[in-house]
């Protein structure tokens, strides 16, 4: 046995290992790039034979998606501007934050109203009771949630660029789709070679069939 | 300006960079983006002389196309009888037709450079591109009709 050979096998291993281990935050990130470009391949692939170049494509749909989410925005605003000023309003209400005061709440109030009622034609049921048990929660967590945001913020920064980072490396997962593909058939020997296929194309059908859009099928 | 109108409308129609694969005959009426289209499912193998390309029997996954070299073909059932496929043609084309499996043993002769296309994958494009699906199937008749003709004329 070559014991030199051995060892460097057994330190690549080690290494190999311990790489995994400390950069393993990277996979959560390839699984949902990998994910979401499942998502949009076909679409991409669908403008690519229309004669548009993949990274065209993908830019296209994320324009697109990026324009949804601003229309979105921009035709909800005036209504979340509007109830945000409610809340911070409540928020600085004099004598403090409770139950009660979100019951001033007309949408709130009016559900208030027919919880009443229902408690009123059906004895024991106390659903006005569990209403004001809930909104209690509610305040408790509203009013504790500045600091929560400031205790938390290494995570909630980390959410963050985990939505602005997933979309990067799937720009270039579905720009390079088919020669990833190629490049991980190419590392297959001869003998193994159309098992590879056999074995991507499983794949492709169930990831596929799970998160490929329905609206293409 | 000139500059950016011409990289735009290359990235659209695509250069002629895929025109080697008119050497084929199923592929020789394709357009220079249907050829690009094409390569996104072509793969390049190679093979060492006498090494066993796929087995009889085998399912059929994987049409290849011959670059360079030699391929043995043999069928198990009339093994006295064997026929070589030589530099542009194309193996496993009957198979496709024939079943999910192979009906013969193919070995390489010589070394030998492929082209190869999942069978799925180049159903899809067809599919996909009916047009362009129309070309390939016109051109793999007319080979079959020849191929079905010579083997014809060498059993007279």
């Amino acid at each position: 046995m070559n014991w030199s050979k051995l060892g460097f096998y057994i330190l690549m291993a080690i290494v190999l290992i311990a790489g995994l281990i400390f950069y393993r935050w990277i996979f959560s990130y390839l699984i949902a790039s990998v994910i979401f470009s499942y998502i949009l391949n076909p679409a991409v692939s669908f403008l690519e034979r229309k004669r548009i170049p993949r990274w065209m494509g993908v830019l296209l749909l994320y324009l697109s998606v990026a324009g949804l989410i601003a229309w979105f925005t921009s035709r909800y605003i005036p209504d979340l501007i509007a109830q945000g000023n409610n809340l911070f309003a409540l928020l600085s209400h004099e004598g403090g934050f409770d139950a009660e005061t979100i019951l001033g709440v007309p949408f709130i109030h009016g559900i208030y109203e027919y919880a009443q009622q229902l408690d009123a034609n059906v004895p024991g049921l106390n659903v006005s009771a569990q209403m004001l048990s809930i909104l209690d929660n509610a305040t408790d967590f509203l009013v504790g949630l500045p600091k929560f945001l400031l205790d938390n913020y290494p995570s909630i920064i980390g959410a963050v660029s985990f939505i602005f980072t997933i979309p990067l490396i799937s720009f270039f997962l579905l720009k390079d789709w088919y020669k990833i593909r190629k490049a991980f058939l190419g590392m297959a020997s001869n003998r193994y070679f159309e098992l590879g296929i056999i074995l991507m194309n499983k794949i492709d059908h169930t990831v596929g069939t799970i998160c490929g859009p329905c609206y293409w099928r | 300006m000139k500059a950016l109108y011409d990289w735009l409308l290359s990235q659209i129609n695509k250069p002629e960079a895929y025109i080697r694969y008119r050497r084929f005959s199923i592929f020789k009426d394709l357009s220079s983006f249907e050829l690009y289209l094409l390569h996104s499912i072509v793969h390049q193998r190679s093979f060492k002389e006498g090494e066993v390309l796929f087995e009889a029997g085998y399912p059929m996954e994987v049409i290849y196309f011959i670059e360079q070299g030699d391929v043995l073909l043999t069928n198990p059932d009339t093994a006295d009888r064997s026929h070589t496929i030589g530099i542009n043609q194309v193996l496993g084309m009957w198979d496709m037709f024939c079943g999910a499996r192979r009906q013969s043993t193919a070995s390489a002769h010589s070394d030998v450079s492929a082209l190869a296309i999942a069978t799925g994958d180049f159903w899809d494009l067809i599919e996909s591109r009916p047009r362009m699906g129309l070309k390939i199937l016109k051109a793999t008749c007319k080979e079959i009709t020849k191929d079905a003709l010579t083997i014809q004329d060498s059993g007279k």
